[in-house]
C-alpha cells in the first residue's frame, strides 16, 4: 500500500480527518507513515473520470480508495467493477457511511476517524485484501 | 452505458444523476441539501462545484422530491444493512486487535520522541519500504516489550 486516494465527493474532508486524528492523539503515527494522500485531479484525471478507471488505478498503484456509496450500480460503477474485477490481493475501498453526520456530529466523527486509522493501519500491515468495501464506521453507531 | 443528458449541468451515465463536470451525484448531495444543515458556502468549499451547478442540483431535487426521498431512504437502508453485515464477530475481533495495535503504536511513538535513536531512519525511503521498516521496528519493539523471552530467542 502506497497511499490514499480521496474521491471528489469527500476530497474536502481530508483536513477534517487530520483534525480528528490530532484530537485522538494519533497524528504522530500518521505522519511517520507519511502516506501519500491524492486527489482525482492530482492523478491527472478529468473530474468526470469513471469509477472503473479510478479503481484500476488504485489497484495498480497500491492506493486505498476512499469514497461514499450513494450511487447506482451502472456498468462502470464501483460496485460493478468490484463484482467483476476483485482479486484476492485487491486493496479495499473505504466507504464513509454518512458524510453529513461525519461533518456535523463530533462523537460520530471521532468513531469514524478511529476506525479509519485502524483500517488503514491494518491494511498497511497486509490485512483487508480482497474484501471490497469496508464501511466507516465499522459497526452501527446509535 | 451512454450518458443521458438531462440539461446543461446534469446527466446520467449509470451512477444516478450527476454533475457533468465532476462525478458528484445528486444522491451524494441530497442529504446535505435536505436533512443535515449545510450552507451553500460550506458546500462550495467542500466540493469542486460552482454556484450554478449547486442551483441545478437544488432544482433537480425540488422537481423530483418524492422520488428522491424514496430513493435516498433506500440508499440509507442499504448502507445500514451493509454495515450490519460487515459487523461480524471475526471483523470485530480484527478491529479490536487493530485498535490495540494503534494504542501500542501511540506508546511506541511516545518512546520514539524521548529517544529518537531507538527508531529507524526512514527519511527519504520510498513508501513501501518506509512502511515495512516502520512495522518491523514496531513489531520488534512490541516483542521486546511484551514477550522479552521470545524476542531474545528470535
Amino acid at each position: 500500500m502506497n497511499g490514499l486516494l480521496f474521491d471528489i465527493n469527500i476530497q474536502g474532508l481530508h483536513a477534517h480527518f487530520i483534525h480528528l486524528l490530532t484530537a485522538l492523539d494519533l497524528l504522530d503515527f500518521w505522519e511517520a507513515a507519511n502516506l501519500r494522500v491524492l486527489s482525482v485531479a492530482g492523478l491527472g484525471y478529468p473530474r468526470d473520470v469513471r469509477d472503473r478507471v479510478l479503481w484500476n488505478r488504485c489497484q495498480a498503484d497500491g492506493l486505498v480508495f476512499i469514497t461514499e456509496n450513494r450511487n447506482d450500480d451502472g456498468p462502470d460503477s464501483l460496485e460493478r467493477t468490484m463484482a467483476d474485477s476483485l482479486a484476492p490481493d485487491s486493496l479495499p475501498v473505504l466507504t464513509l457511511a454518512n458524510v453529513s453526520r461525519f461533518r456535523t456530529d463530533r462523537r460520530y466523527a471521532l468513531i469514524v476517524a478511529d476506525a479509519y486509522l485502524t483500517t488503514v493501519t491494518d491494511t498497511l500491515a497486509g490485512l483487508n485484501r480482497g474484501v471490497g468495501r469496508l464501511y466507516l464506521p465499522s459497526r452501527p453507531v446509535v | 452505458m451512454e450518458a443521458v443528458i438531462l440539461n446543461e449541468w446534469l446527466y446520467d451515465r449509470g451512477r444516478g444523476v450527476e454533475l457533468r463536470s465532476c462525478r458528484l451525484t445528486v444522491n451524494e448531495l441530497y442529504p446535505q441539501l435536505t436533512t443535515w444543515p449545510t450552507t451553500d458556502d460550506e458546500l462550495l468549499a467542500l466540493y469542486p462545484i460552482t454556484p450554478a451547478e449547486l442551483d441545478a442540483v437544488k432544482r433537480y431535487i425540488a422537481d423530483n422530491a418524492e422520488a428522491l426521498a424514496v430513493k435516498n431512504a433506500e440508499i440509507d437502508a442499504r448502507i445500514e444493512r451493509r454495515i450490519a453485515e460487515q459487523d461480524t464477530p471475526a471483523f470485530r475481533a480484527q478491529m479490536a486487535a487493530g485498535q490495540e495495535r494503534v494504542r501500542l503504536m501511540k506508546v511506541w511513538m511516545g518512546e520514539w520522541k524521548q529517544d529518537p535513536s531507538l527508531f529507524p531512519n526512514i527519511e527519504g525511503e520510498p513508501p513501501r519500504e518506509r512502511h515495512a521498516r516502520l512495522f518491523r521496528a514496531f513489531e520488534a519493539w512490541r516483542m521486546r516489550r511484551h514477550s522479552p523471552a521470545i524476542a531474545e530467542v528470535g
